[in-house]
């Protein structure tokens, strides 16, 4: 009888398994003691290929304008019109509330200058980012952690990480972020950001507030955050929920004011 | 070996100037196309390190690039199902 012996499989296991299993460990390690010894030379390498990139792409950035209808065009055209228009108006009041704003606290003796910032060109932001992230060419020698990062006078994120080259800025509306607003002037309340320059917020069922209202930074100067875009009441009746969204287009922000 | 190198490179390149969903299916094609691939650990550290994921996710160390290994290993593991 012929007996048939299975042999031990002598197969090698691979090198490269210890090596990814290592790299995990080894992550977590540098997770726990907060470094990230990747990012400086990111950093470094990010800027010049950044910059070539966007050389390279910059003819061809328009090409899609080529396959829209005429039609479509013309429809977007009147319609954006009117929007400016309607704008025109706003923004006369606007100037002569400031100018308002400016003589009152002038009066009471407080006199504040405005502050000038660091304009700075915004090399990657969403969609490019899978986060609500904002990458930008001014180096840690005109910008530092813990700055502001405006666009039109509107505070959009905070300067978390600087290096010879790029900064990185986390916008406010970062998904789990969480801001202290002034909803309408009325409402003190708490938003939480929901990426995309969105956010949410709940306020008490008896707060009087509308779609259209802006909303506020808490501080000593009051920024505008954004606007309300919708009031949804509470399952329960006695809460509603606010969402708000950043006045203008994230995707479409090409410069960025740090103060 | 020739084109492995040549999209590792190109991969690269397109981490920084790209859309990170470009690398993102490039990697999920690649992964089946190439044995092992694990340079894609490479591409997820240059997305973690450029947008700053750490700043979002706190407590989970670079995530793109733990999303990416733990692909990589699934694929592998599914390759060998098929013995391909």
């Amino acid at each position: 009888m012929k007996m048939i012996y299975h042999l031990k499989s002598r197969k090698k296991k691979s090198p490269i398994k210890y090596f990814v299993i290592g790299f995990i460990i080894l992550l977590f390690i540098f997770n726990f003691f907060k470094l990230n010894p990747f990012s400086s030379i990111t950093r470094k390498i990010s800027y010049p290929v950044i910059k070539t990139g966007s050389m390279i792409a910059s003819p061809f950035s328009g090409v899609s304008g080529y396959f829209k209808l005429k039609r479509d065009l013309e429809r977007k055209i009147q319609s954006l019109e009117g929007e400016i228009e309607g704008m025109k108006s706003d923004i006369l009041e606007n100037e002569f509330l400031r100018e308002e704003n400016k003589t009152l606290k002038e009066g009471f003796g407080r006199n504040e200058d405005e502050e000038k910032g660091v304009l700075a060109v915004v090399l990657k932001r969403p969609p490019d980012s899978p986060y609500d992230t904002f990458v930008i060419d001014v180096n840690n020698e005109k910008v530092s952690v813990g700055q502001t990062a405006y666009i039109s006078n509107v505070p959009v994120g905070e300067v978390v990480e600087v290096n010879s080259k790029t900064s990185l800025i986390k916008l406010f509306s970062s998904s789990g972020t969480i801001k202290k607003v002034m909803i309408g002037g009325v409402v003190e309340t708490e938003a939480v950001g929901h990426g995309g320059g969105r956010f949410t917020a709940t306020i008490l069922q008896d707060s009087e507030v509308e779609v259209g209202d802006a909303v506020t930074l808490v501080g000593s100067k009051q920024y505008i955050l954004g606007v309300i875009e919708s009031v949804e009441e509470d399952e329960t009746k006695t809460l509603k929920l606010i969402r708000f969204n950043i006045p203008f287009s994230l995707n479409t922000t090409r410069f960025i004011e740090i103060r | 070996m020739k084109a492995r190198i040549i999209s590792d490179i190109l991969l690269i390149i397109c981490s920084f100037v790209l859309p990170w969903w470009f690398v993102l299916f490039a990697v999920l094609i690649l992964s089946f196309v190439f044995d092992n691939f694990y340079e894609a650990m490479v591409f997820g550290i240059i997305l973690d390190s450029l947008y700053g994921s750490s700043f979002i996710f706190e407590n989970i160390p670079l995530v793109v690039t733990s999303i990416f290994t733990l692909f990589i290993i699934g694929v592998e593991q599914f390759k060998k199902q098929l013995n391909v």
